[in-house]
């Protein structure tokens, strides 16, 4: 799924442009890949987290924690696209209201070590249009 | 939109990540504490109780050993009197605690995004990256508690899941080397009769 947020989609999709709520308008595939590139970047960061040298000297290395999931969820609206193409206008639960256009935005990822970070799942879901809707938000 | 003083979003899914092995040097040091006073003999250089002012000690000492006798038969029928002296950290449960796992979640308040379009690179032999690509920088803040006269930043929960990379051989080293520690002495032996009378 990953090899869909590259390339075309983005060349298709714009920069951030004046949003209409309030929100912080990016096309989708910039975001997935920036949240993909920051998990990479946390899990290198963590490499060089202090340990002390005196343990170091005795023979205790420093222990190495990664993230293993990721999953990032948040309100948005489609402005404009479909699927990868989409452009999104992130905005606060309230600024949201209960438009057709209002979505839950779910990143899923997972980080391999051979592979580094990959998308295990990008959904838009809908929530808000109904008390169906309202239960699957909740969840 | 393109300015903020916020950390980005990988410095904030490393902060976790960094408490962990901060947590951990505490616990090995509270562990060599633990060892220092328990399983060592007292301390004759000021740097090897140094693990209580959070610190390494440069040197753990000598073993601090007990030892029981007992007395055990020989081929000839004659009864010997054993000493057997036993480093006291192989006597007892040591508390090793690493940590395996862990989750966090939290919710963020994604407060700008900086975008920038790339030009066209070459990232490995014969793998180049197009033009155009568009890179995006997130940061964000933990969410506002009371309801401010601004509008409200979009908020972002995030689940965080992470594993141990490694595992630490250096108390299984010491441990290994204090269970080949031990030390049987043997006394002068004695006829049958004579210990049958103790």
């Amino acid at each position: 799924m990953s090899a869909s947020f590259g390339g075309a989609a983005d060349k298709a999709a714009d920069l951030p442009k004046p949003a209409t709520r309030g929100g912080l308008v990016v096309p989708l595939a910039a975001l997935v890949r920036g949240v993909q590139r920051d998990l990479g970047r946390a899990n290198a960061a963590s490499q060089a987290a202090a340990w002390p040298a005196g343990l170091a000297a005795i023979g205790w290395p420093a222990p190495s924690f990664r993230i293993g999931m990721l999953e990032l969820s948040l309100p948005c609206l489609v402005r404009k696209g479909r699927g990868a193409q989409s452009v999104l206008e992130l905005v606060s639960d309230a600024a949201a209201g209960r438009t057709r256009r209002r979505r839950r935005l779910v990143v899923s990822l997972a980080w391999s070590v051979a592979g580094g970070a990959w998308l295990r799942a990008v959904r838009l879901d809908p929530v808000g249009t109904g008390p169906g809707r309202a239960r699957e938000e909740e969840r | 939109m393109n300015e903020s003083s916020d950390p980005l979003l990988h410095q904030v899914l490393a902060a976790p990540l960094a408490a962990l092995v901060r947590a951990e040097a505490m616990s090995a040091l509270a562990l060599l504490d633990f060892v220092t006073s328990v399983g060592m003999q007292p301390a004759a250089t000021p740097g090897a109780a140094a693990a209580t002012e959070g610190t390494a000690p440069s040197s753990l000492g000598a073993l601090r050993m007990v030892s029981f006798s007992y007395q055990r038969q020989q081929a000839d029928g004659t009864l010997r009197q054993q000493t057997m002296q036993v480093p006291v950290l192989a006597l007892i449960q040591l508390p090793v605690l690493n940590i395996k796992d862990s989750s966090f979640s939290f919710n963020l308040a994604l407060t700008a995004i900086r975008a920038s379009t790339k030009k066209a690179k070459t990232v490995a032999p014969g793998l180049k990256r197009p033009a155009g690509l568009t890179e995006i920088d997130l940061h964000v803040a933990l969410p506002p508690t009371a309801p401010a006269s601004t509008p409200a930043p979009p908020v972002m929960s995030v689940q965080l899941n992470s594993v141990r990379g490694d595992f630490p051989n250096g108390i299984i080293n010491l441990l290994q080397l204090v269970n080949t520690a031990l030390v049987v002495e043997e006394g002068a032996p004695r006829p049958p009769e004579q210990a049958d009378g103790d």
